[in-house]
């Protein structure tokens, strides 16, 4: 599911992968995407539970303003996937509620 | 009204902070001034039809048409996905929401900006769409029909915010209770004290205070507004 030919845009050339990882799962991305078009591409739509119904989420807004893309990426919760770009090595968990912190910034 | 010669339609809707018409225009035709929300004002005897500012609006929200007089009028508009239409290919023509109105004839595909990449279709229609027809529908066999599928949507309840997971129902259950602003629906719900802190549901609810207590989005009283724009953890705040 990505655009590889774009009437605006143009032709998506020159591609260089990263490899990161969801929930154990190896995914290829592109450098310079953001992760939920990673994820979006190698068909993962749920990113996180809602903490009262445990509802799935995904996008929403895409465009950093409505937090519901939001993902424990390298063991930090509540990462906007549409406005973070993918590192070679990514570790991102689909995130539980609130998520738990027990990475960098614990 | 100009006969026999392309002039544009500018569709724009809404009052946004947006002026590339404006700037375009080699003929200075378009004319937006001081305030940027302006809505365009076209100046008929400037415009000679080029359709540079059709190519350079955002919103593609600018069109043109050329009235003959005749049985068949002449628009051109602004399309902006793949594959194209040929010369001489039959295509359906939409309004501003998007409904079918009719078919149209493509008679030409004109590029007005070479650095930009939008094309303009011209087609000619019957002279009863000329002025509503804005848009050309997309002929791919599996887009849906968006507005058939929204239309069988049976929204119950909708989620206002997001973040917090307040439905409808329970923000007008506040106002039956007697609240009257966003920041009293907040304080009883918690809406808007999520991750987004209300950048999604504070207008939305405003709205409904409007539609249920009759006391307008204007006449409210104000909520206060707290950023962080982003989230940050409180160790990190801590270390500041």
């Amino acid at each position: 599911m990505r655009i590889l030919n774009h009437p605006i845009l143009g032709e998506l050339k020159d591609m260089e992968t990263v490899t990161i990882y969801c929930d154990g799962m190896e995914i290829l991305a592109i450098r310079g995407e953001p992760i939920a078009a990673a994820l979006l591409a190698a068909g993962i739509r749920t990113f996180r539970k809602t903490v009262k119904t445990g509802e799935p989420r995904g996008v929403y807004c895409g465009i950093g303003q409505c937090n519901d893309c939001i993902m424990e990426v390298n063991g930090v919760p509540n990462v906007r996937t549409c406005v973070t770009l993918v590192e070679e090595g990514m570790i991102i968990k689909t995130q539980e509620g609130l998520g738990k912190s027990g990475g960098l910034h614990d | 009204m100009v006969k026999n010669r392309y002039i544009a339609r500018i569709n724009c809707l809404q009052p946004i902070p947006c002026n590339p018409c404006e700037t375009s225009c080699p003929f200075g035709a378009i004319y937006i001034g001081e305030d940027i929300t302006n809505r365009p004002i076209l100046d008929l005897e400037k415009c000679k039809g080029c359709g540079i500012c059709v190519a350079a609006c955002p919103g593609i929200a600018i069109t043109m048409a050329m009235i003959t007089g005749d049985a068949k009028d002449f628009v051109s508009i602004p399309y902006e996905y793949l594959p194209l239409p040929l010369v001489g290919d039959t295509v359906v023509l939409v309004d501003t929401n998007g409904v079918d109105l009719g078919e149209g004839l493509v008679e030409k595909l004109n590029r007005p900006n070479k650095k930009d990449p939008t094309t303009l279709v011209y087609v000619s229609v019957d002279n009863t769409i000329t002025d509503r027809a804005v848009g050309i529908k997309r002929k791919v066999a599996s887009i849906v029909d968006v507005i058939e599928v929204v239309n069988r949507i049976e929204i119950v309840d909708p989620i206002i915010c997001r973040c917090e997971e307040i439905r409808e129902s329970e923000i007008i259950e506040g106002i039956k209770k007697g609240d009257r602003t966003v920041e009293a629906i907040k304080r009883r719900t918690r809406s808007g004290m999520g991750l987004c802190q209300g950048k999604t549901c504070n207008r939305l609810i405003a709205g409904i205070i409007a539609r249920e207590s009759g006391i307008s989005v204007g006449e409210q009283a104000p909520s206060s507004k707290r950023p962080p724009v982003g989230v940050i953890s409180i160790r990190e705040m801590s270390e500041e």
